[in-house]
């Protein structure tokens, strides 16, 4: 067990921890608190495994966007003193809680008896030319003209955000 | 660290994920849990790209990046204006396909 | 447990190595810079605003009120630490620390000087770095803000979180011009980096602003070497720097921003409930990112540490030479940033409170058009220039050339805007007391006025 593995341990347990949070508790502003910290352990996953631009994009954009929207919309929606009384549950949550272990030891079983998963292959030996680092290698994956890249799904995503926000003005507009 | 450790590890956070989505009354705390599956893929996806020693992975990571953002503004936009009509945002009392 | 000994003796190891010792000294250092830089920052600015609005100022602590911000921390350690009743005791305790942690995490990609800094400096995602550690100050705000229990509070935290969103954009797209320049830059003779492959590391982006062809002129090589004022990117796109510096003000709630915590309107907004430790890390955190924002702005627009005799003398080989070259270069930049930050002061003491009208206009009608601009601009001026097989100092003459105008232009826009809308603002004021000067004087009824009209 090196440090790496032992880091790796660490921020799994806070992880899921947060995770569970995130689901249980009954207060729904720590439950977005819980998930800020989740995003930001699950940053500390990527940076594990090599992809620090993701980890930085991953706490730029969840951890200082879309969770302030949660909380914005949770500012907005609060009525004081009803939330917390009532049950956070519904009544067919025992339901749920079988279904969801099944669901999670079959993908389990799956992911570790898959002859694709267990092959693990952790080539890694592929070193990066001089002066490519993992940015430059996700810029020219995203934009590149000439070679392979993904500059279609790109554009179509950044309509996806145009479509979006006009539709949340739309939405949201008090009229 | 072999990949099937990420691998159930982006399993048990996906399940927690679709547990919170069935037994959740708040439409925010049903939202957070959408994210927290989104996430959990996306942890497998880094694995993945690390793994088979591509970074392809990581555009897929890039998109539901976006795919994530453009949901939660457009369902933010749609909890705040339920609220503006109806005072409860309980999804137990959503039960009418009219506004 | 022969793996956990494992861990443990690689831990060990770690801990007692060369580059951990370096990692802790630079890291003490930093911190100890972000809690003195703040102290004296406060000092300053009391004096400086003090000097321009003719005042003396603290003047009976110390010699000149040198002292006074020592004791006022004194005083703030020594407070009892209230907590309000019915508040959320996890989020009231745990946002300073959520507020002041990513301010100091945001130093560590901060270059000081060539050999004293941290490792994060040779991080490649350097500015997308910067600027998510400044987007979860905005978790604190909010956190703050609803844990108070307080509607003061509730509101400045909510105004808080949509002012650092809204500017958030405008900031880092102001940043993106610095790197499309870099980006073409790159690889041409004397410039680090391979051919149209730009950076985002800050300390490259310092090494693309100081490139000198050796003359054998020992003066020149002297003076010249690292430290070439004609290529600071403040000279081919000074609007963005301004639109940077601004964004600045805005995220770190600095007048004329200050809306969170207009006195006027709500008491202090999210710090309202916060006393002694509490309030003096919001402070501190602030004082901080102030640093943060001039630290950046003089690394990407004014050469970063670069001066006369830096890199000359760390070029030697010589370790007291080198030594000194590096205190050279920690004063020059530590100069420059206290420079930009006597500017927030200068802001501060000069303008007036934006209104809330004006603010989110401001960021979604001016800078964000004109930061996507000038991006478009900067890319099109390059494909053209390029196309027509001109060299690149053709392209950045046009390009500081155009940023120029459009920075005066800006400023006239800018005053154009501040007018028309507070004019807009004022407007039924204006028309009431015309109605109010032209309709007759009220009749009287017993000795007293009529009912008098409404205003609207």
């Amino acid at each position: 067990m090196d440090l790496a593995t032992l880091i790796f341990w660490i921020i799994a347990v806070i992880l899921v921890g947060s995770a569970l949070m995130v689901v249980g508790l009954r207060n729904i502003v720590h439950s977005a608190v819980a998930l800020i910290l989740l995003f930001a352990m699950a940053a500390g996953i990527y940076v594990l495994l090599d992809a620090e631009f993701i980890a930085i994009v991953q706490i730029l954009i969840y951890a200082g966007a879309v969770t302030i929207l949660i909380l914005f919309a949770l500012m907005l929606t609060r009525i004081t003193g009803q939330q917390s009384r009532t049950n956070p549950t519904n009544k067919q949550w025992w339901i749920a809680l079988v279904i969801c272990t099944l669901l999670g030891v079959s993908i389990i079983y799956a992911a570790t008896t898959s002859p694709h998963a267990v092959a693990t292959v952790g080539s890694d030996s592929g070193q990066l030319p001089a002066g490519i680092n993992n940015v430059v290698r996700i810029g020219q994956l995203l934009y590149s003209p000439t070679q392979y890249s993904f500059v279609l799904p790109f554009e179509i995503a950044s309509l996806v955000l145009l479509v979006a926000i006009i539709g949340a003005i739309v939405i949201g507009r008090e009229d | 660290m072999p990949l099937s450790a990420y691998l159930i590890m982006s399993a048990i956070l996906f399940s927690i994920g679709v547990v919170g989505v069935l037994i959740r009354r708040s439409p925010l705390v049903i939202f957070m849990s959408i994210e927290l599956m989104l996430n959990a893929v996306n942890l497998s996806f880094v694995a993945f790209s690390k793994f088979l020693d591509t970074a392809d992975g990581q555009m897929f990571v890039f998109l539901v990046l976006t795919v994530a953002a453009a949901e939660v503004v457009v369902g933010l936009a749609i909890i705040v204006s339920i609220f503006r009509t109806r005072r409860t945002i309980d999804v137990d009392e959503m039960n009418a396909l009219r506004g | 447990m022969l793996l956990a000994d494992d861990a443990v003796t690689q831990l060990i190891h770690g801990i007692i190595s060369w580059q951990f010792l370096q990692f802790v000294v630079t890291f003490l250092v930093i911190f100890v810079f972000v809690l003195t830089g703040a102290v004296i920052l406060v000092l300053a600015e009391r004096k400086i605003m003090a000097w321009m609005q003719d005042r003396l100022g603290p003047i009976y602590t110390g010699p000149w009120g040198l002292l006074q911000t020592v004791a006022d921390m004194i005083k703030l350690l020594l407070k009892e630490d209230i907590r309000v009743a019915d508040s959320d005791k996890l989020l009231f305790l745990l946002s300073p620390s959520v507020f002041i942690a990513p301010v100091i995490a945001a130093f560590a990609v901060l270059p000081f000087s060539p050999y004293i800094s941290l490792p994060g400096t040779g991080l490649a995602t350097g500015i997308v770095y910067y600027v998510a550690m400044s987007s979860i100050d905005v978790v604190a705000v909010v956190m703050a803000g609803y844990s108070s229990n307080n509607k003061y509070s509730l509101i400045g935290g909510l105004r808080a979180a949509a002012q650092m969103i809204s500017y958030e954009l405008p900031l880092v797209l102001a940043l993106v011009g610095v790197v499309m320049l870099t980006s073409v830059l790159a690889g041409a003779p004397g410039y680090p980096g391979h051919d149209s492959i730009g950076t985002i590391s800050l300390r490259q982006i310092i090494d693309f602003q100081g490139v000198w062809h050796k003359t054998g002129n020992p003066v020149l090589d002297f003076i010249f070497e690292g430290n070439t004022p004609w290529e600071w990117f403040i000279l081919i796109q000074p609007l963005m720097l301004v639109i940077y510096y601004i964004c600045g003000l805005a995220e770190t709630n600095r007048a004329p921003f200050d809306l969170p915590e207009a006195e006027s309107e709500l008491v202090a907004g999210y710090v309202t409930e916060y006393s002694g430790v509490r309030w003096a890390m919001f402070y501190l955190g602030e004082y901080g990112n102030m640093t943060i924002v001039s630290a950046i702005a003089t690394i990407l627009f004014l050469g970063g540490w670069s001066g006369p005799g830096v890199a000359y003398l760390t070029g030697l080989n010589v370790p007291v030479w080198g030594l000194v070259g590096n205190l050279l270069a920690l004063v020059y930049f530590i100069v420059k940033v206290y420079l930009l930050c006597a500017v927030f002061i200068w802001v501060r003491a000069t303008l007036p409170r934006l209104r809330s009208d004006q603010l989110m206009r401001f960021a979604w009608l001016i800078l964000i058009p004109i930061t996507l601009g000038n991006i478009l601009l900067t890319g099109a001026l390059f494909l053209l220039i390029s196309g027509l097989g001109l060299p690149t100092w053709v392209f950045l003459t046009v390009t500081g050339v155009i940023n120029w105008a459009a920075l005066f232009g800006f400023i006239w826009v800018v005053g154009r805007a501040t007018v028309a809308t507070t004019r807009r603002a004022q407007a039924p004021a204006i028309r009431a007391r015309l109605r109010a000067s032209t309709t007759p004087a009220l009749p009287l009824r017993d000795g007293i006025p009529a009912r008098v009209p409404e205003l609207p």
